[in-house]
């Protein structure tokens, strides 16, 4: 009935909470690695190119588009489990995947970072030096990532329903906690928060597609509502090598508006859920 | 140094950073210069619009108008027909024939033009001789861009040099029309034997989108016609008589668009019921191919395999389809498009009707017509835009765009005597370039081949000023002698090579600048300092400014070039196939150039 989002930092207890909680409400308990290995089967790409999306991009990728690819890939996928409720899912930033859905509940763990440490050094042999160097290295980088793809600070409190420390509360406190807010009628799914989600999925069906099949090299934007896609896009700008009369350009214009329109047709065709398309293709500008 | 040099060196400097990010237009950075230069007295303000009245502006005029003047008489269609006809089946002769004619073409009229003149039915040709498109259409490309390089007019960046061949203070003797032919025809030759030789290993050999008219998507949409097809009624055949007897729309779902009797000699292209179909004529017919074929079995008659007694009259570009919507207030409404004789008012076929959610494909003159309904129409060109060029209210409203334009076929004689004229005094009255061109233009508008308005709206004013903004700014580099100061300092530092080396790496220059900044952009900048360069070097400086005009045409690995988005989709290409096939193609391009250069242009 809800659908429960675990924020957390690494090594912060949050896979543990999301499991435990799952067992208790009997949901399933997706992971952002579960969901990498669905996204590279079906969108054919590798995993690893997968994991660098959730990582904070170097300055090259800032001017590619690669990151969105990406992570438009690993919603669509968390979107398709997302619309049948009781799910759990951890993972960093977790929220901003499911964003504005009043069923969902937006939980971040925290832990202290003596805890972090000793809770690495069980899994890992290294000092605390190095452990301490890790923690803090990874969590500068999440705070950039969720900075430059969301602009958001995630340790900002407002993003989140309820954070729970791991200190003087327990993980089965933390847990407790999750299970009984959970079933609080204020995350109990509406027929319009469903809605809501089913346009958030079919939206990031279509961008998913709309990413691996077209490539456009420009910002674009996606709506979905009850069944109803609107896209937004323009077209690259082309080059004036040569002198052309108004007929040509006016014709080059239509044409490539036409086939942009053309290939995010052919690339959509066939998700399931799309009533209409309505297309705003803004013609090449020439340069 | 002066503070004169320094000023300009600023405004330089500006000047690229403006192309290189692209915060405004090209043209608007000529617009700028035009205003900049002279309010900081680098050049007075008399000189500030000189360009305007250059002699490359009026040049790409006139070409543009003459180019106009032929499009809308068909001449283009009529030299592409024989060509398309010719190509026969083998890869290389396809190759051969389309990108090597429009190279030809290109090299007086815009290379896009060109290109999208034979594009579709280079794309027919692919599919009808099973090769990928993408083997046709990038040697296509490639060589309308190459087909540039043939004449001073060809491309903007040529057309340049004459108004930028000034060298401490004295005008250069200016190129002729024809002075690079020989580099441009070597130029395309190579480019036609590097796609013939190694097409294979570097073109995609994926089929792109194909070639979508409104006709061909409407047909699609409609589901009830596969193409236009043409019949011939032989002697003795089963099937003659008045349409309405024949019934053949009930029957076949088919319609007749067209009739050639022959014994008459006259073609009808909006046949009635009442018309009648004898032994010995040719019809034109609309539907799918089984309901044409059983038809013309039943019949006796016989289906053509191309358009042949109508291959000029129902061509796409003279005739097509079109949607419309009976308007709000048609004087349509309520009544059947027998009683309001609307085949005879409106000198199109009325193919299909979609009322409510049914379509109509037969018997649609007798059923009365509401506002909203929609009607598939079929007819030439040029009644569709009479239709649509009704005053308000109209009967009927476009939901589609009209493909073709209005023609003036009777008048291909008259253009091309212009352009022969104008060509004329070049070759042998040796009238400057502006002057002989703009006198064909003028003669084209005064014979009526186009409108005056016409021509007014087929100039590119984007091109206009962009060279008109920027030959000042040439002008001041040369003048203020910052060229030669830069040049010089440039030449200190790679000291003293000889100078067919010192054109190589002009050639590269440019070839690289080009990919970067705008070509005309270029030009305007690198002639100045390639002449300077080339004089002190002891070399020819009209030579080095050709090597800039000609290589800033080198600019094969742009998608975004205006050809190669042209033929981007249809081709299924990805921008990497364009840098690989672009970078051999622009390493080839400076090789011949040059080499040409050296063996015949003695430098």
């Amino acid at each position: 009935m809800a659908i429960i989002t675990i924020s957390r930092g690494c090594f912060s207890h949050g896979k543990e909470v999301a499991e435990k909680t799952g067992e208790m409400l009997g949901y399933k308990v997706i992971s952002r690695e579960t969901l990498i290995e669905e996204a590279a089967q079906v969108y054919h790409v590798p995993e690893k190119e997968l994991i660098q999306s959730v990582h904070a991009p170097s300055v090259l990728e800032r001017f590619t588009r690669g990151k969105e690819q990406y992570l438009s890939y690993i919603q669509a996928m968390l979107l398709e489990h997302a619309v049948h409720d009781n799910l759990i899912y951890h993972g960093h930033a977790s929220h901003m995947l499911l964003p504005d859905i009043s069923h969902v509940l937006n939980v971040r763990i925290l832990a202290d970072i003596p805890d972090r440490i000793a809770f690495m050094q069980q899994s890992h042999a290294i000092s605390d030096k190095e452990a301490m160097r890790h923690i803090t290295a990874e969590d500068q980088q999440r705070a950039r990532w969720a900075d430059y793809l969301y602009k958001i600070d995630i340790t900002d409190p407002n993003l989140y329903d309820i954070i729970i420390h791991i200190k003087n509360l327990n993980i089965g406190d933390a847990c407790n906690i999750i299970y009984h807010t959970a079933q609080m009628d204020a995350f109990a799914a509406t027929p319009e928060s469903r809605q809501a989600i089913a346009d958030l999925a079919l939206r990031s069906r279509v961008t998913a597609a709309i990413e691996s099949a077209v490539k456009l090299d420009m910002k674009y934007a996606v709506n979905a509502n009850s069944g109803i896609v609107h896209i937004r896009t323009g077209t690259p700008s082309i080059r004036k090598t040569s002198y052309m009369n108004q007929n040509t350009q006016d014709y080059l214009r239509e044409k490539i508006k036409q086939e942009t329109r053309d290939e995010i047709a052919q690339a959509i065709k066939d998700i399931p859920g799309i009533k209409n398309v309505i297309y705003e293709i803004a013609p090449p500008d020439y340069t | 140094m002066t503070p004169e040099m320094l000023l300009t060196m600023i405004v330089l400097v500006f000047v690229i950073v403006l192309f290189v990010f692209e915060w405004v237009r090209v043209d608007v950075v000529g617009i700028l210069m035009m205003v900049l230069l002279p309010l900081i007295g680098l050049i007075s303000p008399g000189d500030a619009f000189v360009g305007l009245s250059s002699n490359a502006v009026i040049s790409i005029i006139a070409v543009i108008i003459m180019g106009a003047g032929l499009d809308k008489t068909g001449v283009m269609n009529q030299v592409a027909r024989p060509i398309i006809k010719l190509a026969g089946r083998s890869e290389s002769r396809i190759i051969t024939l389309i990108a090597g004619t429009v190279g030809v073409i290109s090299s007086l009229m815009q290379n896009i033009g060109a290109a999208a003149l034979f594009l579709p039915a280079a794309q027919r040709i692919a599919k009808r001789v099973g090769i990928p498109a993408s083997r046709i259409l990038m040697p296509m490309g490639f060589c309308a861009i190459i087909g540039g390089t043939l004449t001073l007019v060809g491309a903007s960046p040529t057309i340049l040099l004459n108004d930028l061949m000034t060298i401490e203070g004295r005008q250069l003797e200016p190129f002729g029309l024809f002075t690079q032919t020989p580099i441009g025809i070597c130029l395309l030759i190579t480019a036609i034997l590097y796609f013939i030789i190694f097409g294979r290993f570097i073109l995609p050999s994926g089929t792109g989108e194909s070639d979508e008219s409104v006709t061909t998507s409407l047909m699609e949409a409609y589901r009830a016609f596969d193409t236009i097809f043409e019949i011939h009624v032989p002697q003795g055949a089963a099937g003659t008589g008045r349409i309405a007897e024949l019934d053949l729309q009930a029957r076949y779902l088919v319609t007749t668009v067209a009739i050639h009797h022959a014994r008459r000699n006259e073609k009808n292209f909006v046949p009635r019921s009442t018309d009648k179909i004898e032994a010995g004529d040719d019809i034109a017919v609309l539907g799918r191919k089984k309901n044409v074929m059983k038809m013309a079995e039943e019949q006796g008659w016989q289906v053509k395999d191309t358009l042949d007694v109508f291959a000029e009259s129902l061509s796409r570009t003279t005739a097509g389809m079109a949607e419309v919507i009976v308007s709000p207030r048609s004087e349509l409404i309520g009544k059947t498009m027998s009683e309001t004789d609307f085949k005879t008012i409106y000198g199109v076929n009325p193919i299909a009707l979609f009322k409510g959610n049914r379509i109509y494909y037969s018997g649609l003159t007798h059923i009365r017509l509401q506002m909203g309904d929609t009607l598939l129409l079929f007819g030439p060109w040029d009644r569709f835009h009479i239709l649509k060029n009704y005053p308000q209210p109209r009967s009927l409203t476009f939901s589609t765009p009209l493909e073709g334009e209005i023609l003036r076929p009777q008048k291909a004689k008259l253009a091309v005597i212009w352009l022969a004229v104008a060509l004329f005094q070049v070759i042998f009255l040796k009238l400057q370039l502006s002057v002989a061109l703009m006198s064909g233009a003028l003669g084209m508008i005064l014979t009526g081949v186009l409108k005056i308005e016409e021509a007014y709206r087929a100039v590119d004013w984007m091109t206009v000023f962009l060279l008109a903004g920027l030959i000042p700014l040439g002008i001041a580099f040369e003048k203020t002698g910052t060229a030669a100061f830069i040049a010089e300092g440039i030449l200190g530092l790679i000291g003293d090579p000889s100078p067919i080396v010192l054109l190589g790496v002009v050639g590269l220059m440019t070839s690289f600048f080009t990919l970067v900044i705008s070509n005309v952009g270029a030009t305007v900048l690198l002639v100045p300092l390639c002449m300077n360069m080339a004089l002190m070097a002891g070399g020819d400086p009209r030579m080095a400014a050709l090597v800039v005009g000609l290589s800033a045409s080198n600019t094969f690995v742009l998608p975004t070039h205006q050809v190669n988005a042209l033929i981007m989709k249809p081709g299924g290409y990805r921008t990497v196939d364009y840098a690989k096939a672009g970078a051999f193609m622009t390493l080839l391009f400076l090789i011949v150039e040059l080499t040409v250069i050296y063996f015949f242009y003695g430098i």
